[in-house]
């Protein structure tokens, strides 16, 4: 009948070009070891609906795969990509915003596992071959303050978590050093130390106001990075930086941490340094010194026997940059921007010469090397 | 129907008489080709039937010439009474709608552009949020208007601000029809969505009140699948209730001697539902209420058979409060607008309208610099429309805005010419085929304005923001081919080509804070067509549709602060989208049938991450009784999503699987 053709033709028509999608992107996975650069997206900025990605970056080729999760596992890996570890082949990728750590096999980045039972997940620091330690938020109360924050104790062989450990308000990034876990307590001005071997608190170290992160430099000596306090006003709209402490730059003898610390605080307050990286030889540290608004910023550089801190208005690479990380082999510089919609990583020379960009996923904030 | 009709013609009196029958032809389904009576024929009845005349609008459509145009016609109105517009609009047209899940924010996408290239139009008066600058869909129950149509593409001489992508137009009319005439109409679907809705009207010689009323409310507690690291698991939907839902739209409208009609209308909505969460993300038990108070007084007058006025005023309340775990926002807008128009005829074949409107903007909102936020905006607007012969048909409009941040200047220009007409040998009683070629051209500049949220937001508002101005084009084909009453086949192809400048995007800089700016250029370009039979043997009833949009959206000339390169397709606009539907009704039988069909979305803006595409079928079944009271008893089974497609229209939202409605209706008349 012609009508019943007037009718099916095109219905069968649309579904075909319903049916057709863009050329899958081609997943190459990582291969050799030391090649590989795992960007950590955090997913774009959209009511918490976006999904967070690991693009890869291979060094030789300068390619670029995208979501390379989705592309080896065929599932997306979750909301909000916070950081991710990496221990004896096994990758665990903290997704703050799902709660879980999900666990991949490298350098082929297959899924092997899941960590769940924890809220607002931030780093994870494998501390021997069957224990790793996950910092956390936990949840808020009405006043939207957290509470239940610390430390959970996961069993690797099972990637459940079995114990717990309290420390100060917002736990984040956590390193080893001297044989002791450190904890930077961002939420106050303290830094939690833990033996390993009972997993219980040995001291805590006051080192300034929102300690985020640590480097240990060639001397042993351990680096904290303290971003200040800041202080919004009632609305929320904008810093009041008559109340915002500045940041300050600690050192300490990871063995004993109370004796012999210096402490240099910076001379504004108007930019918050963060997120501390180390060169390869141990003898430069880089930071971000962030807008608190946005926190996005340019990068700073300092000598670990440098008399003077870095003048934080006049950034080494300057630039709105969300994402910093420095190769531990060649000691190339990396950053990412921080739109949340349209962002790409750049490199640099150690010296802070550019060397090119590439397009990655949506809020890179950090790149682990493997 | 047909005497209906006729005395519908003949109601387009004073300066409608102006209009050549194509003009009107050109909105209406094909059958009416063959149905309207020769110029002559209505010309002297109306001379004849003057104390009939009723005061009736000229459409802004009538200076539309050379646009596309969709109209939902009454059946499938009264199909979606108890749904919103943004399901009609999604089951109904190839619009794409970026719909978040069902009752949830729901945002339409024309020809490519943004949620804010819509404008939205009730009663001829711009209903978009100020605040947020776009509309959400499901927030516009349908029932609550007689009259519901889209004019794709440019046209904001017509339509003002925002109509970039182009306009959804919802009104209401007062029914003349002596006596009470009414529905009650009760809903139960999958998920617990329960619904109803009533709508009645009663004229008199001097008085026509009308009343529209309706309530939905649903879980949404349907099961997804998500992929999770043990594999497929099967979840329920939580936290995506809609609450409740209601609308109350009254109407009065009075003659005021024999030249003036003065009409109180008012629009009044409430919705409360959780918004939600993404399936990957953790529930933030958000919720956003929204209430609209609309009302519109406005007084037409028919000064003598060649002019007419008419002035508006309308005063619109909008609340959206929004809460979640860790937020808290309450906004209130109201809107001031006043509206006057002078349309004339010039000489036998032209019309021109001369207008102005001005707009006062008093927005509450806590995350504003200023607690209490001002803006006015105002228009001033000439619309010609003039036909050298009943076969070429021009429109030249000019809207000049004045806006706080700039004064755009919109002209359109359109042109409709029918290539080829083969009439039909007619007389009312038997028919022989009859078919037109038309070809339709237009183009015009449209703009923006900068939404209040993109002046004043706390911190990063621009109060420096350009308007964003599009300059788009459009030409296509209409063929008509009339095969006996009510019988005919339409078909349209239109290309189409825009470029928008000045586009927004919200981004971080270097003072500290997200800021809009106004970042890039994007051209879009497409195509369109569609078809439409309408069928009427005997007690057969049959109307089927099917169309289709080519859509490309795409980057161009990015400032050096914009991250996103050259040549980029935005996100979430599908290349190709489709809908085909087919309603049938025989004796006291209806059914109905509709596919629908939308490829591949990117959700990025570097066009990586994709979603892909999908079809949807849905369909319904009803038996109407008729008894011999005059009352309509119509028993409805609607279904949607039949095959159960798994597939998010937004990221991270499953959208639901097969649901089914049972709808109860009593009408009289």
């Amino acid at each position: 009948m012609r009508f019943s053709k007037f009718l099916t033709v095109p219905v069968l028509a649309l579904l075909a070009l319903a049916a057709c999608s863009p050329d899958k992107e081609v997943i190459v996975a990582p291969a050799a070891v030391t090649n590989n650069v795992f960007v950590l997206n955090e997913g774009p900025f959209s009511n918490g609906s976006g999904s967070g990605t690991i693009s890869l970056y291979n060094k030789t080729t300068k390619t670029v795969t995208l979501d390379l999760f989705q592309g080896v596992n065929s599932r997306r890996l979750g909301n909000i990509v916070q950081s991710m570890a990496v221990r004896d082949q096994r990758g665990y990728v903290v997704v703050n915003g799902s709660n879980k750590v999900e666990v991949v096999s490298l350098p082929d980045f297959k899924s092997v596992g899941v960590i769940a039972g924890l809220t607002s997940p931030r780093y994870f620091l494998p501390i021997s071959a069957s224990r790793a330690y996950v910092t956390q938020w936990g949840t808020y109360n009405s006043a939207y303050f957290p509470i239940r924050a610390g430390i959970k104790i996961v069993d690797l062989n099972t990637n459940a978590v079995v114990d717990s450990i309290a420390t100060g308000s917002l736990p984040e990034r956590l390193t080893m050093a001297g044989g002791k876990v450190f904890v930077a307590n961002y939420g106050s001005n303290t830094v939690t130390v833990i033996d390993p071997a009972t997993g219980r608190v040995t001291s805590t170290v006051t080192v300034g106001d929102a300690p985020n992160s640590f480097a240990l430099d060639k001397n042993n000596r351990l680096w904290v990075l303290c971003g200040g306090l800041v202080v919004y006003n009632s609305a929320y709209t904008a810093v009041d930086y008559t109340l915002t402490t500045p940041g300050r730059l600690v050192s300490l003898d990871p063995a004993n941490p109370t004796v012999g610390a210096t402490a240099r605080t910076f001379a504004t307050n108007r930019y918050s340094p963060t997120d501390l990286h180390l060169n390869p030889t141990g003898e430069q540290l880089y930071f971000r010194a962030i807008d608190a608004y946005i926190f996005l910023g340019g990068v700073c550089r300092l000598g670990i026997t440098d008399t003077t801190l870095p003048v934080l208005t006049a950034p080494f690479i300057a630039g709105q940059f969300y994402g910093l990380g420095v190769d531990p082999n060649a000691g190339t510089i990396y950053t990412g921007t921080g739109t949340f919609s349209a962002d790409k990583m750049s490199r640099y020379q150690p010296d802070g010469t550019k060397i090119d960009e590439s397009i990655v996923g949506a809020g890179p904030n950090g790149f682990v090397f493997y | 129907m047909r005497c209906l009709f006729r005395r519908c013609v003949t109601l387009w009196g004073g300066v409608l008489a102006l209009a050549s029958p194509g003009t009107v032809l050109a909105q209406q389904a094909p059958a009416r080709l063959a149905a309207a009576p020769p110029d002559s024929a209505r010309l002297s009845r109306r001379l004849h039937r003057l104390a009939e005349v009723q005061v009736r609008a000229v459409g802004p459509e009538r200076f539309a010439t050379g646009s596309r145009h969709y109209e939902a016609d009454s059946a499938t109105l009264s199909q979606f009474r108890d749904g919103t517009v943004a399901e009609l609009l999604q089951e109904r047209t190839p619009l794409y709608i970026r719909n978040y899940g069902p009752g949830q924010l729901a945002s339409l996408s024309i020809r490519g552009t943004s949620a804010q290239h819509t404008a939205v139009l009730w009663n001829g008066l711009n209903i978009t949020l100020p605040t947020l600058g776009q509309n959400d869909f499901a927030l516009l129950p349908a029932g609550a208007n007689t009259r519901l149509a889209v004019q794709p593409g440019p046209a904001a001489a017509l339509y003002g601000s925002g109509a970039i992508g182009g306009a959804v137009l919802l009104s209401t009319e007062p029914d003349w029809r002596p006596g009470a005439h009414g529905s009650v109409q009760a809903d139960a679907g999958s998920f617990g969505l329960r619904g109803g809705s009533v709508a009645a009207s009663a004229a008199g010689a001097a008085v026509a009140v009308r009343v529209a009323a309706s309530y939905r409310q649903a879980d949404n507690n349907y099961s997804y699948t998500t992929q999770e690291y043990s594999g497929s698991v099967r979840r329920i939907l939580t936290g995506a209730a809609l609450r409740h839902q209601w609308s109350l739209a009254p109407e009065v409208a009075l003659r005021l001697g024999t030249a003036g009609q003065l009409t109180a209308s008012a629009w009044l909505t409430d919705t409360d539902r959780e918004v939600q969460p993404a399936a990957t993300g953790t529930n933030r038990h958000a919720r956003q209420f929204d209430q609209s108070r609309r009302f519109v007084l406005g007084y037409r007058h028919q000064a003598s058979a060649q002019a007419q006025w008419t002035v508006r005023a309308a005063w619109f309340e909008d609340i959206l409060n929004y809460r979640d775990d860790g937020l808290l926002s309450n906004s209130r807008v109201r809107t001031t607008q006043t509206q006057a128009e002078y349309t004339a005829a010039v000489g036998a074949r032209g019309s021109l309208r001369l207008g102005a409107e001005a707009q006062h903007f008093n927005a509450v909102l806590n995350e504003y610099v200023n607690p209490v936020t001002t803006e006015n905006r105002a228009a001033a607007f000439a619309l010609l429309r003039y036909d050298p012969r009943p076969a070429l048909r021009l429109t030249a409009n000019l809207r000049q805005a004045f806006l706080p941040q700039g004064n755009p200047l919109t002209p359109t220009f359109g042109l409709e010419w029918d290539l080829w007409t083969q009439y039909s040998a007619t007389d009312s009683l038997s028919y022989s085929p009859a078919q037109s070629l038309t070809f339709k051209a237009s183009g015009a500049r449209s703009y923006r304005a900068p939404t209040l949220n993109e002046r004043y937001w706390n911190p990063g508002g621009n109060p420096n923001l350009r308007p964003e101005i599009g300059l788009g084009y459009e030409a296509g084909l209409l063929h008509r081919l009339t095969l006996g009453p009510r019988t005919g086949l339409q078909t349209e192809l239109t290309a189409y080509r825009q470029l928008v400048d000045n586009w927004v995007q919200w981004t971080p800089g270097p003072e500290g804070y997200w800021r809009p700016r106004n970042l890039r250029q994007v051209l879009t370009q497409g195509l369109e067509a569609s078809s439409a039979l309408t069928l009427r043997r005997g007690a057969h009833h049959l109307t089927a549709r099917v169309a289709y949009a080519l859509t490309r959206a795409r980057t161009r000339r990015p400032t050096p602060a914009d991250l996103v390169p050259r040549d980029q397709p935005l996100a979430y606009v599908p290349a190709h989208t489709g809908a085909a539907s087919l309603d049938y009704a025989w004796r006291g039988w209806r059914a109905g049938a509709a596919a629908s069909a939308t490829s591949y979305r990117y959700t990025d803006a570097t066009a990586q991450a994709f979603l892909p595409g999908f079809g949807l079928l849905g369909g319904s079944v009803g038996y109407a009784l008729h008894p011999a009271n005059g009352t309509e008893t119509l028993l409805l089974l609607q279904a949607t999503n039949l095959l159960n497609h798994a597939y998010e229209s937004y990221e991270g939202r499953p959208a639901p699987p097969r649901a089914l409605v049972l709808s109860l209706r009593v009408g009289w008349r």
